[in-house]
Order: C-alpha cells, then sequence, then structure tokens
C-alpha cells in the first residue's frame, strides 16, 4: 500500500490523540432533572453502569477511528491494481469485524443480553478476526512490488507496435496498421516530461531509446509491415531485458496489437509471466486495436502438381482456402505471365514486369469456418524457362495479403537417366518410378530413361546421364570402376544395388572390394548376411535425410516389418580423407543398408540388397545364389508402399530434382542450380518491391543462394550468357498461419502474462485511466469514505443517546 | 370553546381560580355524559330515579311526570347519606411536573375541587384531609353549600412539603372516622415502603368505600429522557448518574410492575385503584367516583 502524502497520515495519526484527550478533560455536563420516582431509577442503576462505561470507550474508539479514517482518505492511500482485491477484501472483513465487535461488547455487558444474539456476534466477530488475519497477511505478502508514484514522474518506457501483416487487416476504410500507429503517437505524446522511449516493432531487432519523443514518433510512422513477424512474447521479453538497465524508478511498455493469437503465441514458455512476478515488474499495457468481427476469405496454401514440367507439359496446382467467417462463393483466377525475355527492367524508379498472361479461373464455394481444396489445371502447354504466376480471389476482402499466393515452375527437357541391369535382372521397379509412361499411367516423365546392361557400359557416354542406376551388378573390372569414379567425381550421382551377382563362389567379389571400388563405395563390402526366418528388414530411425522425405508424415503407419530381407552384404563404411561416408538407414539387426558417399561433386547411393527381386513364392531354399536362388528380399512383393516412396525419393535425390527452391516461405534461403555451363554467374535479382533497384547476386559452388527473402511474391533473376538473356526466379508466400486473424483470449493471455499483471485497453480513455492507476495504484479513497461515513454514522448514533438533551 | 376542553389539563391549567376550575370540570363531565350512551348516569345524579315496580306510587313526583310524561320517584336523603373524605397528599414529590404544566399536587386539588363541587351539588356530605408527616388540615365533612367553599379555600392554600408518612397519617384518619365512609385519596403513592399503605388497604376491610387515586407526573409514566442525566430526588435529595436511553425500558417495566403491584393489593383489600398521571382527562377519576357510588346506592 503506498500512500501519497505520507506526511498527512502521520499528522492524522497524532491527531487521534485529540478525542482521547477530549474524553479526558472535557467530559460532558449532565443534565440534572429533579425526578421523584428516582427509586426506580436507582433499582437499575447498577446494570446500566457497566454499560455505560463500555459505550464511553465505544464512543472514544469511534472518534478516534474516524479521525484516523479522515486521515488516511486525505493521505491518499492506493495500492496497486492487481492487488486492489485483496486490500478491499481484508479491509471489508477487518470493517465487519470491528463493527461485530463492538455490537458485540455492547451486548455482552447488557443486563438483559440477548444469549443468542451475543453467541452470533461472538462468533461472527471471531471468525471475521481470522479470517481479516489471513486476508491482511495474504495481501501483504501477495503484493504486486510494482513502484507506485508520481503520475508526472518521467518513466522509461517501450512502446511495441505489432507490424504484422495481420495488422493490414481494412474495416472502416482504415488498416490496422494505421489505427496501431495513431494510437502509438498519441501514447508517445502522453509520456511524462523527461521520460525516455524506445520504440520496436515485430522486427528481429534490438530495442534502443530514441532521442526524444518526436524521434520516436518518426520511427513509428516509418515502421511498414514485418512479413517475418516476431511473436509479441519473444519481443516483451527482449523489452523487458532492456528497461532493466534503465535508471527511472517506473518502466512502462506498451503493446499495440490486434490481438490476435497468432501474435500472441508464445510457444508455451513461462518466461514472461516469470519476470511480470519478479520484484518491481514493468507496467504491461496490451492496447487492442483488432476487432472482434473479422471476415477473411485467405488462399492459405497452394501445391504445384510438379515443381519442373516438361517441355509443353500443363500446369496442374492444387489450392486449399479457408474462411473466418461465413460461406463464400468466388473466382479463383490463375495467371502465369506470359514470358518476356527484356523484362524486367526499370522504367522511372520502377521495375516493369510482365503484364501478360495465360488465365484460368474457376468459381469455388468456400465454406465457413472450414477449408476447401480446387485442383487448377492452365489448359496452356508452357514453353521451356521459369514462368512465374499467381492464384488470387477475384475480388478480395479485409486483408489482402492472403487473396493471392506467388508461384514459380520451372518447364525444361527431360533428365537423362541411365539404368544399368544384367539380362537376368529386372529393372521394371526402377524404371516405373522414373517413367510412369512405361507402365502406361500418367503423363509425361521428367526423365529420360535409357537402359543397358553392364557389358555395354564401357561404350556409354556417361557424361550425358545426370544419374547412373546400376541393378545388383556382377564384378566389375577396373576400367568400369574407373569410369564411375570419373563420372561421380565430375558431378554424377550413381545408386548402386549390391545382390546375388556380386558373389563370387558364395563371397563378395574381390573387384568390389578394390581400392577404387571401396574409395567410390565409402567403404568395404563384407560377408552376406542371411536371415531367412524373415526378421530382418529396414528400419529407418532418423528421417532427416531427404530420401525419406516422403516416408516423414507417415513414419508411424509404415509396416516395415511386413517387407523381409533374407540376405543383404555386410558393409564397413571407411572414412578417407576425401571423403566421409554416412550410413542413411540400416536394417533392425544394425547392419547398414544404405549408404551415402560424397566422391567429387558428385554422391554414390549404395544398397546393400537388391530392388529387383521377384516375389516369393513357396518356402526359401536357402540358396541366396544360383539360378534357382531364393529372393533376397521381399521389398516390392504385395502393396510395396514404403519401398516405393523411399525409391522414388532416391530418384529424384540423386537427379537433384528438388534441388531448387522455386516455391519457398518468407524468410527461407533460397538455392537454385547454377552450372557455369549452363547459367550465368551474375545475376540482377528484382525484389517483389518493385520500387526496390535490383540487387546483385553472384552464384558460388554451382548454385545461387538468396537470403533475404523478407517479401511474398515473385523474385526475378536477370541475367545473360553468350550474350542471350537468362531469366530465373522464385516464389515466395507467406505461411498460411501468419495471417490468421483468430484473436487470443483473456484466458490465453492471463496464462501468458499472468492474471491481473497486465491491463488491456481499446481507447484513449481506457488508456489513461489504465495510466493513472498504474502510476499511482488504486485509489482506496472511496473505501475508506464508505468506512469513515459508517462509523461517523455509529458515532453519531451512540453520541446521540448519551448527550442527548 | 366546548364545555368537555375543560376536562383537559392543560386547559383548566388557565384557569386560576380553583372554585372555577372545579366548576367547568363538573359542566365538561356532565356534558359529557349526556352525550354519552352513559347518559343515565346524570339522571341518577339529580335528586328522582326512575319508577320501577316494587317502588311507592306515592313517591311519584308528579312534577316531573308532567314535565317529562315518565314516572320518578323521590329519593330519600338516606341513600345519599354517605361521609366523603378528600384525603390529600402534601409530600414534596408531588410538587413536579416535568412539562411545567399541571404538577401533580395541581392536579389533585383540581380533581378534589371537582369531585367535592359535584358532591356538594348532590348534597353528599363531603370532608377534606390534607396530610404530610402528619395531618396538616381537616374539614369535617358536610353537604351544606358553604362547605365548598372552605374545602376550596383549603386546598388552595396549602403548600406540599416534607415526605408523607402514610402509616401513621392513615391511623390517625382512622380514628377520625365514625361511620362507614368513602375515602378518596389522592397521591402519587412515591414511598420507600409499601407497606406504608398497609393501613390504607385495612380500612377498606373494615368497610370503608375507598378510591385511590395514584397520580404520578406524565414523565413519571412515559420517561422521557436522553442520554447521559443526573437525576435528583426532591425529598431526599439523593442522586443518581445513568444513561437515560439506556435506562427506559427499564424503568418503564419497572413503574409498570408498580402499577401492578398496587392495583393487585388494592382489588385483595376492595379497594378502588385509580392509576392517572397528570396528561389524562380528569373524567377518568370522575367517572371513577360514579361508578363507586352508583354501587353504593
Amino acid at each position: 500500500m503506498f500512500f501519497a502524502n505520507s506526511l498527512l497520515l502521520a499528522m492524522g495519526g497524532l491527531l487521534v490523540a485529540v478525542p482521547v484527550v477530549l474524553h479526558f478533560l472535557m467530559q460532558p455536563k449532565r443534565k440534572t432533572i429533579t425526578f421523584p420516582a428516582i427509586r426506580f431509577v436507582q433499582r437499575q442503576e447498577q446494570s446500566n453502569r457497566r454499560q455505560l462505561a463500555v459505550r464511553h470507550w465505544l464512543l472514544l474508539a469511534l472518534r478516534a477511528l474516524v479521525i484516523l479514517l479522515v486521515a488516511m482518505a486525505l493521505a491518499g492511500p492506493t495500492v496497486a491494481q492487481g492487488d486492489f482485491s485483496r486490500w478491499a477484501s481484508a479491509a471489508g472483513f477487518g470493517f465487519v469485524t470491528l463493527v461485530a465487535g463492538a455490537l458485540l461488547a455492547l451486548t455482552f455487558f447488557r443486563a438483559q443480553a440477548n444469549k443468542a444474539l451475543t453467541r452470533i456476534l461472538a462468533i461472527v466477530t471471531v471468525a471475521g478476526l481470522l479470517i481479516t488475519a489471513f486476508l491482511g497477511f495474504r495481501a501483504y505478502t501477495a503484493s504486486d512490488t510494482t513502484q507506485l508514484g508520481n503520475n508526472a514522474d518521467p518513466v522509461a518506457a517501450i512502446l511495441i507496435v505489432d507490424n504484422s501483416p495481420r495488422m493490414d487487416y481494412v474495416r472502416e476504410n482504415k488498416n490496422n496498421r494505421e489505427r496501431a500507429r495513431e494510437m502509438g503517437n498519441w501514447v508517445l505524446g502522453q509520456l511524462p516530461i523527461g521520460s525516455r522511449v524506445a520504440v520496436m516493432s515485430l522486427r528481429d531487432d534490438e530495442p534502443f531509446f530514441s532521442f526524444d519523443i518526436a524521434a520516436a514518433q518518426n520511427r513509428l510512422d516509418s515502421l511498414e509491415t514485418e512479413y517475418q513477424p516476431i511473436p509479441i512474447p519473444r519481443i516483451l521479453e527482449r523489452a523487458f531485458d532492456f528497461l532493466e538497465e534503465a535508471p527511472e524508478d517506473r518502466h512502462e511498455v506498451y503493446v499495440v496489437s490486434d490481438m490476435t493469437a497468432e501474435s500472441w503465441a508464445s510457444g508455451g514458455d513461462k518466461t514472461l509471466s516469470d519476470i511480470l512476478n519478479e520484484e518491481n515488474p514493468p507496467a504491461l499495457f496490451a492496447i487492442d486495436v483488432g476487432s472482434s468481427s473479422v471476415v477473411n476469405l485467405s488462399i492459405d496454401e497452394i501445391k504445384l502438381d510438379s515443381n519442373r514440367l516438361t517441355e509443353n507439359s500443363i500446369l496442374g496446382l492444387t489450392a486449399t482456402l479457408s474462411s473466418t467467417s461465413s460461406e463464400a462463393n468466388r473466382t479463383l483466377l490463375l495467371q502465369v505471365e506470359k514470358p518476356d525475355p527484356s523484362l524486367p527492367v526499370i522504367q522511372d524508379g520502377e521495375t516493369l514486369v510482365p503484364d501478360e498472361f495465360w488465365q484460368f479461373s474457376e468459381s469455388v464455394a468456400i465454406p465457413a469456418e472450414s477449408t476447401t481444396t480446387i485442383h487448377m489445371k492452365l489448359g496452356q502447354a508452357l514453353p521451356i524457362g521459369v514462368h512465374h504466376g499467381s492464384v488470387s480471389i477475384v475480388g478480395g476482402d479485409g486483408l489482402a495479403v492472403d487473396d493471392q499466393r506467388f508461384f514459380s515452375v520451372e518447364v525444361s527437357q527431360q533428365w537423362q537417366v541411365l539404368v544399368v541391369s544384367p539380362k537376368d535382372v529386372s529393372p521394371t521397379n526402377l524404371t516405373s518410378i522414373l517413367d510412369p509412361g512405361i507402365l502406361g499411367q500418367a503423363n509425361s516423365s521428367a526423365f529420360h530413361v535409357s537402359q543397358t546392361t553392364p557389358s555395354e557400359l564401357n561404350r556409354e557416354p556417361l557424361e550425358q546421364y545426370v544419374a547412373l542406376f546400376l541393378l545388383d551388378p556382377g564384378p566389375m573390372d577396373e576400367e568400369t570402376w574407373s569410369q564411375l569414379e570419373r563420372f561421380v567425381f565430375g558431378g554424377g550421382s550413381l545408386a548402386i544395388f549390391l545382390g546375388s551377382n556380386a558373389a563370387t563362389k558364395g563371397n563378395i567379389d574381390t573387384s568390389f572390394n578394390t581400392p577404387i571400388a571401396n574409395k567410390l563405395l565409402g567403404g568395404t563390402v563384407d560377408d552376406l548376411w542371411t536371415q531367412v526366418d524373415g526378421n530382418v528388414s529396414l528400419s529407418p530411425s532418423d528421417l532427416s535425410h531427404p530420401i525419406f522425405k516422403s516416408l516423414r508424415a507417415q513414419e508411424n503407419s509404415l509396416a516395415w516389418f511386413q517387407f523381409p530381407v533374407f540376405y543383404h552384404w555386410g558393409f564397413t563404411p571407411v572414412a578417407t580423407e576425401e571423403s566421409t561416408p554416412q550410413v542413411l538407414l540400416r536394417y533392425n539387426n544394425r547392419e547398414p543398408a544404405i549408404i551415402e558417399n560424397r566422391f567429387g561433386t558428385g554422391h554414390v547411393l549404395t544398397m546393400t540388397t537388391p530392388i529387383s527381386e521377384r516375389a516369393l513364392s513357396g518356402q526359401l531354399n536357402r540358396k541366396p545364389f544360383g539360378t534357382q536362388r531364393d529372393p533376397w528380399n521381399q521389398l516390392f512383393a504385395g502393396t510395396p508402399v514404403p519401398a516405393w516412396l523411399l525409391m522414388r525419393e532416391i530418384v529424384h535425390y540423386l537427379t537433384q530434382l528438388q534441388s531448387d527452391t522455386l516455391n519457398g516461405n518468407v524468410g527461407q534461403f533460397v538455392h537454385l542450380r547454377n552450372s557455369l555451363s549452363e547459367f550465368p554467374e551474375t545475376y540482377a535479382l528484382f525484389s517483389p518491391d518493385r520500387k526496390r533497384g535490383p540487387t546483385r547476386v553472384n552464384a558460388t559452388e554451382q548454385q545461387v543462394v538468396y537470403k533475404f527473402t523478407d517479401l511474398p511474391g515473385t523474385y526475378r533473376l536477370k541475367g545473360s550468357r553468350n550474350e542471350q538473356p537468362v531469366n530465373r526466379g522464385f516464389s515466395v508466400n507467406l505461411p498460411s498461419h501468419v495471417t490468421k486473424l483468430n484473436r487470443i483470449t483473456q484466458q490465453e493471455l492471463d496464462e501468458l502474462l499472468g492474471k491481473g499483471k497486465y491491463q488491456i485497453a481499446q481507447n484513449e480513455i481506457e488508456i489513461e485511466r489504465q495510466q493513472g492507476t498504474s502510476r499511482q495504484g488504486q485509489e482506496f479513497y472511496p473505501l475508506v469514505v464508505l468506512m469513515m461515513c459508517i462509523i461517523f454514522g455509529l458515532e453519531y448514533l451512540l453520541g446521540n443517546r448519551f448527550y442527548a438533551s | 370553546m366546548q364545555v368537555e376542553e375543560y376536562l383537559k389539563p392543560n386547559v383548566i391549567n388557565q384557569i386560576k381560580r380553583l372554585d372555577l376550575r372545579a366548576q367547568f370540570v363538573v359542566k365538561g363531565f356532565l356534558h359529557g355524559l349526556h352525550a354519552s350512551p352513559l347518559h343515565g348516569f346524570s339522571v341518577q345524579f339529580s335528586e328522582h330515579r326512575r319508577y320501577s315496580p316494587g317502588d311507592d306510587p306515592r313517591n311519584i313526583d308528579w312534577k316531573a311526570y308532567a314535565k317529562t310524561d315518565k314516572y320518578y320517584v323521590k329519593k330519600y336523603e338516606a341513600e345519599t347519606n354517605l361521609n366523603g373524605y378528600l384525603i390529600m397528599d402534601l409530600s414534596r414529590s408531588m410538587d413536579y411536573t416535568y412539562r411545567q404544566d399541571l404538577t401533580k399536587f395541581d392536579y389533585a386539588i383540581c380533581l378534589a375541587a371537582a369531585l367535592a363541587y359535584l358532591m356538594i351539588s348532590q348534597q353528599d356530605p363531603v370532608g377534606l384531609i390534607t396530610f404530610n408527616e402528619s395531618i396538616r388540615e381537616s374539614l369535617k365533612p358536610k353537604s351544606k353549600r358553604g362547605q365548598l367553599p372552605n374545602i376550596l379555600s383549603t386546598l388552595a392554600n396549602a403548600r406540599p412539603e416534607g415526605k408523607a408518612d402514610f402509616a401513621k397519617c392513615t391511623q390517625q384518619i382512622a380514628s377520625m372516622l365514625r361511620h362507614r365512609s368513602l375515602l378518596m385519596i389522592f397521591s402519587d403513592l412515591l414511598l420507600d415502603d409499601l407497606s406504608e399503605l398497609d393501613a390504607i388497604f385495612q380500612l377498606g376491610y373494615a368497610g370503608h368505600d375507598i378510591i385511590l387515586f395514584h397520580i404520578l407526573d406524565e414523565a413519571e409514566v412515559t420517561f422521557p429522557f436522553n442520554g447521559n442525566a443526573r437525576f435528583e430526588d426532591p425529598e431526599s435529595e439523593s442522586t443518581v448518574d445513568t444513561d437515560a436511553t439506556g435506562m427506559k425500558a427499564n424503568y418503564l417495566k419497572a413503574i409498570e410492575a408498580f402499577r401492578d403491584e398496587l392495583k393487585t393489593r388494592s382489588q385483595k383489600s376492595r379497594v378502588d385503584y385509580v392509576p392517572l398521571d397528570t396528561s389524562m382527562q380528569f373524567d377518568r377519576a370522575l367517572m371513577e367516583y360514579l361508578i363507586n357510588r352508583r354501587m353504593r346506592s
């Protein structure tokens, strides 16, 4: 509890002595009444005397209490707002106890006291004493240690303005960011003279005190939408840390936000509430500029059927849409820019981009508070090159930023891959993945598959292939190994699936353990492992490698044990100066199944069991080799979903189909292949902000890496090679959660910050009142005056009985 | 002013002469009786009574019949020949009033004068005895008209002082009574010991008709005091400091009990007990007298 004028309280306390002195010095004169029937008075006087004495003392106590309460009221007692209810309940119970005690004293000394009433009053008094003691102790110990003081004292303040894309929501012709700016300016203007203030946004930067209020206002006015907003709780932690060093007595933090759950996402830790529970925490004001009734349609996600299309194939994509309120029927527009090699260019300080499009539109019903998906096809074959486009909701809504999603797609010639398999080995499992058309499925493949046998391998110009698959190869001579080494060293990808053909007389052929073979494979091939009881299967544990990309989502539902491995080769990885082999996948007997060895600029994947085995018919005859041998595994028997997914990702990984980040999220690093034999070394990068000039981007290590994807939209790379323009690019979108406008609930906010540790305001009047309450505390004045009036009334009643004329 | 107004103590207080007071009180009383269901009383106060079967027709007053067309018989003097004594307490406590209107003594002598007037006018013999520690004045009962001025003069000159000695004075009064008499006692009965009244009650047992007018001040009945007060006894001058407000309820109970006890003891002794206070109209006391007289007739 804090007193605005402690001196007055002390003086008032001394004044309590006045009624005591008056009581003894100025005993009121009794009125003398001649009364013949005095004998009847005398008989009652004895019992009345004790009651009279009690009443006198009670009257004295009441008068002293009245003066004390007057002094207390004038001294301006205040408590921190969070403690007001505790203090008020303690005071209330104390007051009731006082009254009950006074009545008890009066009743107790009455000659004909009502015993039931006395008993009730005694119980009430005792119970009141206990409750008051408990509440008083609790109020004292749990007291908010917030520093209370003068409203005009300078403060150290931090103004945090939510500048997330959500704040661009427009209602009543004004967006929330403008509202936040206005409110922020008002708050800055309200700070006491001499205050220091730091303006923070949801950008990932450190706070600093502005030179003066005007500088802070300038900084506030210059804030732009932050597309990678840091959650407010993280910003608050920084703010609190920063304020710890400020020497001012009072620290205040203002957060101007639309109070969306996304802005206040905490991650579940308790850091903030811990800070606010510490001694003398900063006063936290949350200023709500949002609205509880928002209407927002959004395209949450678009997913291209493929990032890379082959020449003249059709672009297809799936869009996921949602609505926050009522069901809506809208038109969805798919646009792809028509290529213009001369663009983009800067003209009059603005970037010109192609403005002609291939378009496709479709009506879609978006259900209320739910999501729907729609698949769209452009209906127009795209020429070779990188194309940029977008999907947008025609008509828009309050929040425009999630009404449009951008994409980039590359159309290229087919990739050349070579599948090498002995005549007795079927490549179907692999080729059906590489080229679904072979099986009469899907449309044209991204791959052009060539097949040959190991004996013909020497005659193949390997440099024209991006990937080479060796299925159950037999012993290979030194020259073949050298040819493969050169291929990998030059950037090619090689996959070797070892099987029964690698054996000679039941053991691994020595050609697989020659130095050059070991160097290429990244280790030595060991003895055959046999497990004919079917208990051995692939057992992925760490799914972080790209070859497990498709398996991650189904990790718990894949029943690998249904696809047993009866035979596999042992393998011992051997690290050298040139390479560090990595076991990507093991069997459940902990033996390596797939080993990756990066070598030169290419890499080799070795699998110790083949993928070309037939399904088992009948019993195993324990013959791993020969014409009547057992199948080595059942990876592709039955419904081979796990193996199929694994193989598909291995193919994509080896051919680097997914290596280009043509479509990503804001803030992600973008990697683009950039073989200098194919692409220029330097580009001019044009960001989606057409007011920004182009930046120079250089390719390093055969790729272009770009970090500053801070805006959603299409980033365009423009370069030239052999005096021919080269246009590439990529698209960046906001993650769908960034534009979710669901508001945080009071309960969630209480859990995050601690109940009573912050204040919410929606307008200037509320802020002003809460500022005053926070700086000066909640006034006890009305309560004290009320108590004073009641005590004064009691005193009046009692006094009148004694001194009535 | 209506004649009945003179029954109110505050009105009668404006009249200074005691004889007029008595006259007005009685006139007011009788006027009231004419208009009341108790009209028959007024006839009985005349010198006639209605004829009833068994009465000697020779006694019929034919003049009254000529005037009223009803039969009346003349009453015999023997019927009303009962000596009446007005016995007035002159103790100091009787000289008390809280509202500064009529003191208990004023009220008592006014009432006594009215009764004297009424009795004389009906040719009933009436006498007066005043007392405090001892008997101060004594007038033998007479029914002559000259008796009234004597009684009124004695009452007007009486001054309340000292303490009343009921036991002693009652014995002296008893010795003065030769025949069965009607004793009308006016007192506040504020005694230290109620056993002092035993002598009076014994007179009741002895066959005398006794009406005990217990006159208290209005304040003694209602206890209108509040706050811290010092009470002083006018007789003994003893004082009590107390909280009048807190005392009130108990005081009223005590007074009530006091009156109840007197009433009980009076009933046992065939004494008519009439509790009065100075705010009450005089008719109640007069009515009590008439009822008593009727019972005797």
